[in-house]
């Protein structure tokens, strides 16, 4: 579905390079999340893939199209979401739909039913310029699934959001994968990519530093611990005990048999931890 | 896509129309109907005069009168009387498009003729028969009584010519109405196209939504062509308003169209161009200002004698265009010359306006300026 090799990019010839020899593979159906922080290079990707930035190096294929020279075809089958809000402010929120939709001369998906999907139907009448942030992020996001597309691009697509709305635009993110599209997601909200994604990307710098799901990643990159409270002593402490270390392992089963244990949280790694201990900085 | 591009010019006509800039060419084409029926119509009576043009005032005064050259005449500034003059009718060593343009002229108004008056003097001699009914009302259209006298009887020249020259003064009511209208005509055009094209592109670029565009099957040149349309079908209906609302005072309206067509685009490929350096219309009103000011400096030929290295300016051409337009000389060789460049100055600016546009989106450094790319490394 999505095959990338070598990708390299760079904005000026003497800067470093903001995207440098990637490579990853995506399957159909699959949800791949590019993690990362800011200046990672993960809109570079996205923007290599959707044909917004011309390759510089390395080949790209996405549905049997190579995007050094893309098609109008390819992106009839494609839907993008962006980062920014970017819609056309004078427009109603169902015009803004409206225009896109009339711009593809494939089936489309009705935007009434979009807005619904979204949760937006009771504002189809109002003027861009009216809307919230997270109106607007909706309708970007309802917006690039107007191609009914087979593979979705998503920039951050709860980036900044209130939880209640980023929850409407994840369940939305999931009917569309049950529905068999696939999703090329970057984000640096590692719980979205944790719930979402059935693989991850590390990239660090222009350059991938794993790829992996993320249960594994968290698995091979993170510690096995366990935060205990006991009593000892009289006294109510909290230990952590690593599930790899014999000596905790042994303490743990004593203090359970003493019924010294007042509460046990299992600490499994997170996603950023791994990202953390691979690259050595934060999400 | 043809479809596509036909979608893309209505949304782009919506963004002109709901943008505040559009009061300004409402209030143009109103001013411009207004002044030229003030200061075009009516008692004009120059709007309907001949004006003849002596090219080679010196060559024909030596070869005419020697008596004249002999009192200075060839010390007239031919070339600055060329460059006032390539705007009138009829050049002198041309009998036939004289006679022609006699014809179809009310001459009864009178016949003016410019430049050094060893034109007058050829003329007296080249076509006699023309004489009688033009010198009858010659004295109500010219402040020049030297000419006067010249025509009507040769009588001594009391002084050299070429202090005369100052005495055509172009500012005087009637000169002023008749290029009030093609003035305005020519502001409209260009300020539609450098203006609402930077609105248009700028407003894709700050809102991001030209991001969306590339990520749908719309092609750059399917959104740079609709741009395009779209100022042109606004240009279009700015200049139809205002001829119309001229009708009857200048001739050549479908011309006039034509050129504000052209030179609509031509300013729309420099704002494609420049559109590509800034994300706001804030950022490019200086630069813009400093454009509209250079380009449009040809216009000021309508009103003043003005300086020959105009000619050089990529929208001397089009100008020419809209003179033939309202002032029509009739000669082919002016019309045909002056379009095949301003079409061809007009398609290679839209082109490489559009390309460095595309480049600079890109963020692909052209070694001027911040490019995108820089933006999104931050």
């Amino acid at each position: 579905m999505i095959a990338v090799e070598n990708l390299r990019f760079r904005y000026e010839k003497d800067a470093p390079p903001a995207v440098d020899d990637v490579d990853f593979t995506v399957e159909r159906g699959e949800c791949f999340g590019f993690l990362g922080p800011n200046g990672a290079g993960k809109s570079t990707t996205i923007k290599l893939l959707t044909g917004q930035l011309p390759l510089q190096g390395g080949t790209v294929r996405i549905l049997d199209h190579d995007l050094r020279n893309p098609a109008p075809a390819y992106f009839e089958q494609i839907g993008v979401s962006f980062e920014l809000p970017n819609i056309y402010e004078k427009f109603t929120v169902l015009e803004n739909l409206e225009f896109y939709r009339r711009l593809y001369s494939g089936e489309t998906r009705d935007p009434k039913e979009l807005l619904e999907l979204v949760g937006l139907d009771d504002a189809a009448d109002k003027r861009g310029s009216d809307c919230s942030r997270g109106m607007l992020q909706r309708l970007v996001f309802a917006r690039a699934l107007i191609p009914n597309p087979k593979v979705l691009f998503l920039d951050e697509p709860t980036g900044g959001l209130d939880p209640d709305i980023a929850l409407v635009i994840r369940e939305a993110i999931h009917r569309e994968l049950d529905n068999g599209v696939t999703v090329f997601l970057t984000t640096h909200n590692m719980y979205e990519a944790d719930s979402l994604c059935d693989r991850v990307a590390f990239i660090h710098r222009g350059s991938l530093a794993a790829v992996d799901a993320p249960h594994d990643l968290k698995l091979a990159l993170g510690e096995r611990m366990v935060a205990v409270e006991i009593v000892e002593d009289g006294r109510s402490t909290t230990r952590e005990l690593s599930l790899d270390d014999a000596e905790d392992r042994e303490r743990l089963g004593r203090w359970l048999a003493e019924g010294a244990v007042v509460t046990m949280h299992t600490k499994e790694a997170t996603l950023e931890d791994a990202f953390v201990k691979l690259v050595g900085q934060h999400l | 896509m043809l479809n596509r591009i036909w979608q893309l010019t209505r949304a782009d006509l919506r963004h002109i129309a709901q943008s505040n800039l559009i009061w300004i060419t409402v209030a143009m084409v109103v001013a411009g109907i207004v002044l030229g029926h003030l200061l075009g119509g009516g008692e004009v009576v120059v709007d309907e005069a001949l004006f003849l043009h002596d090219a080679t005032g010196d060559n024909l005064a030596a070869e005419l009168s020697p008596g004249l050259e002999a009192e200075g005449w060839n010390e007239v500034d031919a070339g600055e009387a060329n460059t006032r003059e390539t705007r009138r009718f009829a050049w002198l060593e041309d009998e036939a498009a004289v006679r022609r343009a006699v014809s179809e002229v009310d001459v009864g108004f009178g016949i003016v003729i410019e430049g050094d008056a060893a034109g007058g003097y050829a003329f007296r001699h080249l076509m006699p028969d023309l004489l009688p009914e033009t010198t009858r009302r010659l004295t109500a259209q010219t402040t020049d009584q030297w000419l006067t006298s010249l025509l009507s009887g040769g009588e001594e020249l009391e002084e050299p010519p070429r202090k005369l020259l100052p005495g055509y003064s172009w500012s005087e009511k009637p000169t002023a109405g008749r290029v009030i209208v093609p003035m305005f005509v020519f502001g409209e055009a260009f300020i539609i196209g450098l203006w609402f094209g930077a609105v248009l592109m700028t407003g894709e670029r700050s809102r991001g939504t030209i991001d969306a565009l590339r990520a749908s099957p719309a092609g750059m040149g399917e959104i740079l062509t609709a741009k395009a349309l779209a100022l042109s079908i606004f240009v279009l209906a700015e200049a139809f308003v205002t001829t119309v609302g001229v009708w009857g005072l200048f001739p050549g309206l479908g011309l006039a169209m034509v050129s504000a067509v052209l030179l609509c685009l031509f300013a729309a490929g420099l704002a494609f161009l420049l559109s590509g350096f800034f994300k706001s219309l804030t950022g490019f009103i200086l630069t813009g200002a400093l454009v509209t000011f250079g380009i449009s400096l040809p216009v000021s030929s309508l009103f003043v004698p003005s300086f020959p290295e105009f000619a050089y300016l990529p929208t001397y051409p089009i100008l020419r265009l809209v003179r033939e337009a309202f002032f029509p000389t009739g000669q082919a060789d002016v019309l045909w010359i002056n379009l095949g460049i301003a079409v061809a100055v007009t398609a290679v600016t839209l082109i490489f306006g559009g390309w460095v546009f595309r480049r600079r989106l890109w963020g692909v450094s052209l070694g001027i300026g911040n490019g995108q790319g820089k933006e999104a490394l931050r």
